[in-house]
């Protein structure tokens, strides 16, 4: 016997320029797959939500908030897994519809936001069916930002915008990328292999930066990220801490290697062993960021 | 290690072997843990293991992962596992970690 043919992961991006024409593609988008009795999920802003749901409608049809969905952009794929997972087995084929990029995102926020758009690629590369439409606003959105739309989603469609082709997934790369130093004035601790240490100067650094109220939730995260450092990093490593505007970054470095860039994005199976630390950290903060080359990694994180 | 951060009490009664942990447990404290489920797995007429967690301040995702392992053992050998107390900031972690009621009290506080 022949395997059924399998839809396989479609990932789109949508170009529009207006609130008519986002209705329109969006409404197309949710009509067509509710006329063939497939399952809908729509994570955008609440006015967007608002607007769309006016229109279409149904018990095929749910909608989730971006704000509290994606404000960390990488909770979002275990979102649309979770969501995927409910539909699958039941010969059904899901549809999205994501807008996780919004002209009010921070320029780190718009370089993770991209790198979640990649990682899309690869998380789903081998469900048996997702169609997944991300809208994105070309005359808020930054040139740049659209051309890299182009280079995530292998479907484009909407208002014409300049970009090259799509990229493919190089999962390594995603990694590469550098960050932008920490300023001069941070304050470090080198750890290993005792990892108390280095939970109480969080605890202590939160405080005397004005953030007592995060501060449990920082010797979580230094935890979580030491522990790694402690197994996998050379036995120890470096941890940074600073105050960035209203938030609160904090850094790890150590000399080991990071090689899977989904690290922290699959929700744990039940019963589950081992896994559970980036996924923690991802819970707890509004954007992480890894890094890793051959010389090491480093995990920074951004507390609000 | 220098500094202990983790201690752990064992009281018997009867067929129950209660542990208490009391203070941190990080990956640290997962060789500790595992210890005393050795123990409790070898003495004599033991056919449950209650976790009272009501004085664990922290848990990571180490401990987290100790504490699936103990009960993954522990119930492999046909002797009931459950977790009896909870501080609600382990509670909390336990959650965050994904773990649904996996590990939670079936009744909290009882």
């Amino acid at each position: 016997m022949t395997p059924p043919v399998k839809a396989g992961f479609r990932h789109e991006a949508f170009f529009y320029a207006d609130d008519a024409a986002f209705l329109r593609g969006t409404t197309d988008f949710v009509r067509r797959a509710v006329g063939r009795g497939e399952p809908v999920l729509a994570v955008l802003d609440a006015r967007k939500i608002e607007a769309l749901r006016g229109l279409v409608g149904g018990e095929l049809v749910e909608f989730a908030d971006m704000a509290a969905v994606g404000a960390n952009p990488a909770r979002i794929i275990p979102a649309w897994q979770a969501f995927v997972d409910r539909h699958a087995g039941r010969g059904r084929h899901p549809h999205g519809i994501g807008e996780p990029i919004w002209a009010g995102r921070s320029p780190d926020e718009l370089v993770e936001c991209r790198q979640h758009e990649a990682l899309l690629n690869l998380a789903f590369a081998y469900a048996d069916a997702f169609t997944l439409l991300c809208p994105y606003d070309t005359a808020t959105l930054d040139p740049a930002v659209l051309a890299g739309a182009h280079g995530t989603h292998p479907h484009v469609s909407g208002a014409p915008s300049d970009g090259d082709g799509y990229d493919g997934v190089d999962a390594a790369a995603l990694l590469r990328e550098p960050l932008p130093d920490p300023p001069a004035d941070v304050v470090t601790l080198a750890f290993g292999p005792e990892l108390t240490p280095a939970r109480h100067f969080a605890m202590r650094t939160a405080r005397a930066l004005g953030f007592a109220a995060r501060a449990d939730d920082l010797a979580l995260i230094v935890g979580e990220l030491a522990t790694n450092s402690v197994r996998y990093g050379g036995g120890g490593g470096v941890l940074a801490l600073w105050r960035d505007g209203d938030a609160l970054r904090c850094e790890v470095r150590d000399t080991g290697t990071i090689a899977d860039p989904l690290v922290g994005r699959r929700r744990p199976a039940n019963g589950q062993i081992g896994g559970r630390g980036l996924w923690v950290v991802n819970q707890l903060s509004q954007l992480v960021q890894i890094r890793s080359t051959a010389k090491g990694s480093r995990v920074r994180v951004l507390l609000g | 290690m220098s500094e202990q951060v983790l201690t752990t009490v064992v009281r018997r009664a009867g067929g129950s072997f209660r542990l208490a942990l009391a203070g941190e447990l990080d990956l640290h404290g997962v060789d500790q843990l595992a210890a005393r489920v050795v123990e409790a797995l070898t003495a004599e007429g033991v056919d449950r293991v209650e976790v009272d967690l009501s004085d664990l301040h922290f848990i990571d995702s180490s401990g987290i992962q100790a504490l699936l392992r103990a009960q993954a053992q522990v119930r492999k050998a046909q002797v009931g596992f459950r977790v009896v107390e909870i501080s609600r900031a382990v509670e909390r972690v336990m959650k965050l970690a994904g773990l649904g009621d996996t590990l939670l009290p079936a009744d909290p506080g009882s």
